[in-house]
Formats: structure tokens, C-alpha cells, sequence
């Protein structure tokens, strides 16, 4: 294993986990309900690049048949991780819009978007 | 009419959810007849499927694909039973719902909502494939947010989507990972292929699957949501999170459990112990302190989810699985959907949720009370209800497979529950009685109540009837 492999491997893997762990940090220290919207949408990007590098074959081509390609023995990346990741994004878009309507419905309620306030207004 | 294939069961209230939008432009009780009406045929589409499925698992394959490569879903007698107490209790739901909470909020989001969760939890406690289960596990969920934002719970359905949310996450992480190393998506095929592995690997997708499904089943690390979403959710709501959401998101994480995990990994059922037991602890000591009888309820629903992840893990132990412990502690899941359901519906009724404001009611609302009672002895173990069996079955079961120790266990934390449960009861009953408003109720309301009343007597006089439809081995025919 060379320097070259180690730093793709570093790229494809934990990369994503680093973005992964970015939107948790960011979920667990911000007050703010928007940011934490935002991190969870980071953490959804951070997953989803994990579970497209993961299904990554290298020098692999896109998952379909061609008049060029036409045997089983070209290599191709694996196409199910890509059918997942397109799930989890759709799922993902509906959530965030949902958070954000309601983000919106807890400032009409509340007239703050802190968490702590919101906390302190609930007792 | 109705075709003997489970996927029926995920077909009909899809459908029928999807109509309710474009009914109610021009018929505005659409809302009202639509969700009872995905529930009804639910229920009769639940029946002809036990007629020719025997103990065994039997495997329908979707689209005609190789169940290995396509989507297929699993059918019990165990899951039947489960399916048709889920789907009779959301017809009784949403039969009170069309009386008493139709034009509570937003009465189209609430009936849309309540319509898809039931394509939900039918998907989630029939499929056999890990990322049909996560779209339906992220399809109740989102149902859930809906549902918990009905009476204006905004921050208690931000906290649910925030929790869940994460746990979809890890839910897809752990997906990844078994599909990295199995190459397959089902259940069946991941738990044959999922071999040689270091037990560190399967430790930490066992965690990182109790993770992902323990915010909608009420485990420890994601419930933080639960009492706060049945404080502000509706008599409905809060029996959809009690006896249908948790049901079923339980229901799925058993059945993952012990279909991936079957080939005796001691390091994942011991994990699943210690989620299991911890979260009943904590369940049972909070609710022990609790003035809001729905936050009680909300906490005692926490510890009941893991007393049975605890019961199954111990089913599992040793390799091979003990049915008398398992089907002990379905039965126990399967009566508390009943209970818990009676209690919630009973206290919406009331219309007082405070131990304070419910002293000595009684006096003025015997029927409804006495009812009330009724789902807390059978959730305390009372003789003669049905809630006294599956807690007398898991300890003969226990006792027999020499699990003395976690009797003990049991035991003292059905003594937290008998306490705070009877001093609910003691409180109706005995204290000295304020003057106050009370809410009006019709017929139907009461009925609906005393249905569920009576299904928990039948339980209690016939357990056998039910016992053994409920004995059915999950991993036959895999």
C-alpha cells in the first residue's frame, strides 16, 4: 500500500465520515433550530458520499449497457449503493422541508428560534 | 375481492391516503370515512392470510424477483397476530378520531398522516428486507412528525425529527456496512452470508442498529422525544405512538435481531441486553415520579419496550432461540398494544391529564373510569386480565431456562410499575373530589373503550387462544 492508495482511501472513506462527524458536532453544540437543520443535512451528505464511495470500484464505469459495452466481464461500480443513496436523498429533501415548515410554526408559537428560550417558555 | 397476499396490506392505505387530498376538494368528510376505511379493510385483509400460513415463515416475493435480489416480505402466524392487533387498534383509533378530533388542527395532515403510517407499520412488520425496512421505518417517521404536531406540539415533533433523523442515519450506515460485506439486501440471505467476520465488526453493527431503531421503538440512546410528543399529542396521537409506532418499530428490530444476528454472537445479545435493561431502569424510575399520567404512560411505554429487547436478547442467547421466552415476550408486546391504547384513549376522554386534576373522578364518571382501570390492571399483571399471563408466562419460561437472575430483575421493576399504575387508580378512586367541568362524550367514544376492554377480558379468561398463534417461530423456513 502506497502513499498514493492510502490518500485515496482516505479521500473516499473517511472523508464522508469527517463530514459525517462535522454535522454531529454541529448538532450536539448549536442552539439555533436552523443550524440544527443544517447540520443534519450535513450529516446526510457526510452518509450519503460514504455510501456512494463504498459501492466505488476503481477504474470502474457507469452501471449500464452501451453498444460498446456489452459483456459482463467490463467492470462496473456497483449500482446498488447509487439506487440507496438516491432513496436517502429524496427521503432527505422531504425532511428538511418538513423541519423547516416547522421551524417556522415554532417561531410563530414561540417568537424565538433558540432552543434554550423555547425550552425555558415550555415549563 | 381481497387478493391472500401480504402486500395488500401496504397497498390499500397508501392508496387511500393519497386519495384523501383530492376527495376532500369536493367531499369534506373525506377526512372523516377515508382513514377509518383503509383501517377496516386493513383488518379484513389481515384475516384471510392466517387460513393457509402454518408456524412457519412464508416468503412472498415482490415483482416476481429472485428473493435474494428483490424485495419480499415475511408472513407468520406470530406477524399476522401482530398486524391484526395493530390494525384493529387504529380502527378504533380512528373510529373515536371520527368523532371526537376530526376538527382538532389540521384535520387533512392528520388523517393523510394517520393513513400512510399504516402502510408504515404494516411495511415494517412484514418486510424482509433491511432498506425496504428503512423507507418504512422513514415513512412512519414522517407520519409521526405530522401526527405530533397536530395540537401544536412544534417543539416536541422538532425533537422527534431531530432524534429520528439521526437515527436514519445510522440506520443507513449499518445498511452499507452488512451490504459491504453480504452483497445482499434480505434479511434471510444476510444472516446465512454473514460469517468469519471479527466480532468487533458485528458488535458495532449490532449497536449501530439499536441505535438507528431506538427512536422509534423508545429505546435509551434516541427517546429523549417521547415523553414531550405524548404530552402534546392528541388522545389518537399519543395512542399511535404507544401502540402502533413502538409496536411495530420493536417488532422490526426483534426481527432484524434475530434473523442477521442468528448464528450465536454472544458480544451482540449481551449489547442488546444492556440497551435492554437500561432503558428499562431508567423508564421505570422516571415514571415513578411523574404528576402527568400521560408522561407516566410515556415513561412506562420506555420500559416496556425494554423489557421485551431485554426478554428477546435473553430468547436469543446460547445460538439458538428459546421459544418459550421469545413468544413470552411477544405475547407481553402484544398485550400492551391493547392496554396502553385503553388507558391513553380513557384519559383523552376524561380530558384531565394531571394526577391533581383527576382526584376522586370517579364519583362522577364511573363507566369511564372503571374502563381506565381495566387497561391498568391488565398493564400491572392483574389475574384475570390479560396482562397477568404474558408476565406469568415469561417467568415460568425464565425460571425453566435458568434465568433466576433476570426474574429478579423483572420483578422489582414490575413492583415500580404496580406502584405508580394503582396510585393512578388509587387516585380516581379514593381521593376527595373537586368540583369540576367535564367533558362530554357520545356513545360511540364509549364503545370503542369498552371493546378494547372487553378484547383484554377474552385475553384474560382465553390466553391459549392466542398463545398459540403467537408461538410461531420466526426463523422457520429461513
Amino acid at each position: 500500500m502506497n502513499a498514493q492508495h492510502i490518500l485515496e482511501m482516505w479521500i473516499y472513506l473517511y472523508g464522508p465520515l469527517s463530514i459525517l462527524l462535522v454535522g454531529l458536532y454541529g448538532l450536539l453544540t448549536q442552539k439555533d433550530l436552523l443550524k440544527i437543520a443544517v447540520s443534519l443535512d450535513v450529516m446526510d451528505l457526510g452518509i450519503n458520499l460514504f455510501i456512494i464511495s463504498l459501492g466505488y470500484v476503481k477504474g470502474g464505469i457507469a452501471p449500464i449497457y452501451t453498444k460498446d459495452v456489452t459483456t459482463y466481464t467490463t467492470k462496473f461500480v456497483d449500482p446498488l449503493p447509487q439506487a440507496l443513496v438516491l432513496t436517502a436523498i429524496v427521503i432527505s429533501v422531504a425532511v428538511t422541508a418538513f423541519i423547516l415548515a416547522l421551524i417556522v410554526r415554532n417561531y410563530e408559537k414561540y417568537g424565538t428560534v433558540d432552543i434554550i428560550k423555547i425550552k425555558g417558555l415550555e415549563k | 375481492m381481497i387478493a391472500k397476499d401480504p402486500v395488500i396490506l401496504v397497498a390499500i392505505p397508501l392508496l387511500l391516503a393519497f386519495s384523501i387530498p383530492i376527495l376532500y376538494a369536493f367531499w369534506k368528510n373525506a377526512i372523516r370515512y377515508i382513514p377509518l376505511l383503509a383501517a377496516l379493510l386493513n383488518v379484513l385483509a389481515v384475516v384471510p392470510l392466517f387460513k393457509n400460513s402454518a408456524k412457519f415463515i412464508s416468503v412472498y416475493s415482490i415483482g416476481g424477483w429472485n428473493t435474494k435480489f428483490g424485495i419480499s416480505l415475511l408472513f407468520n402466524q406470530q406477524i399476522g397476530m401482530i398486524l391484526l392487533a395493530v390494525n384493529i387498534v387504529a380502527f378504533l383509533a380512528l373510529v373515536y378520531f371520527f368523532y371526537n378530533e376530526h376538527d382538532l388542527g389540521n384535520g387533512i395532515a392528520y388523517s393523510l398522516a394517520y393513513t400512510l403510517a399504516l402502510t408504515g407499520v404494516n411495511g415494517l412488520i412484514l418486510t424482509g428486507d433491511i432498506f425496504n425496512m428503512y423507507v418504512f421505518m422513514e415513512l412512519t417517521a414522517i407520519a409521526g412528525f405530522i401526527i405530533a404536531a397536530h395540537k401544536k406540539g412544534y417543539f416536541a415533533s422538532f425533537n422527534f425529527v431531530v432524534l429520528s433523523s439521526v437515527g436514519s442515519i445510522m440506520f443507513l450506515m449499518g445498511t452499507v456496512a452488512l451490504y459491504n460485506v453480504t452483497g445482499s439486501l434480505s434479511l434471510a440471505n444476510m444472516g446465512t452470508l454473514l460469517v468469519g467476520l471479527p466480532t468487533k465488526f458485528t458488535l458495532i453493527i449490532g449497536i449501530i442498529f439499536v441505535i438507528a431503531m431506538s427512536a422509534e421503538a423508545e429505546l435509551l440512546p434516541l427517546n429523549g422525544w417521547v415523553p414531550k410528543v405524548y404530552k402534546d399529542a392528541s388522545g389518537t396521537g399519543s395512542v399511535f405512538f404507544a401502540s402502533i409506532l413502538s409496536t411495530a418499530s420493536l417488532y422490526a428490530i426483534i426481527k432484524l435481531m434475530i434473523t442477521v444476528f442468528r448464528k450465536n454472537y454472544a458480544d451482540v445479545n449481551t449489547m442488546l441486553l444492556v440497551f435492554g435493561l437500561v432503558t428499562l431502569f431508567v423508564g421505570e424510575a422516571s415514571a415513578f415520579k411523574q404528576k402527568n399520567v400521560k408522561k407516566m404512560i410515556a415513561f412506562s411505554s420506555i420500559a416496556q419496550a425494554g423489557l421485551i429487547i431485554s426478554a428477546v436478547a435473553i430468547a436469543i442467547s446460547g445460538g439458538h432461540l428459546n421459544n418459550a421466552i421469545f413468544s413470552a415476550a411477544i405475547f407481553q408486546l402484544f398485550n400492551n398494544i391493547f392496554a396502553k391504547a385503553l388507558i391513553l384513549l380513557g384519559i383523552s376522554m376524561l380530558g384531565y391529564f394531571t394526577l391533581d386534576s383527576i382526584k376522586g373522578i370517579a364519583k362522577k364518571r364511573m363507566y369511564l373510569v372503571v374502563l381506565i382501570t381495566v387497561g391498568v390492571l391488565s398493564m400491572v399483571g392483574m389475574p384475570g386480565f390479560a396482562g397477568f399471563w404474558s408476565k406469568i408466562y415469561l417467568i415460568k419460561s425464565l425460571i425453566l431456562s435458568g434465568y433466576g437472575w433476570f426474574v429478579f430483575i423483572f420483578l422489582t421493576s414490575a413492583l415500580f410499575e404496580v406502584y405508580y399504575y394503582l396510585r393512578f387508580a388509587q387516585t380516581m378512586f379514593f381521593e376527595e373530589y373537586e368540583e369540576k367541568e367535564h367533558k362530554e362524550n357520545n356513545f360511540i367514544s364509549y364503545t370503542v373503550l369498552t371493546v378494547l376492554a372487553v378484547i383484554i377480558i377474552l385475553i384474560g379468561f382465553m390466553p391459549n387462544s392466542i398463545t398459540g398463534a403467537l408461538s410461531g417461530i420466526i426463523l422457520g423456513g429461513m
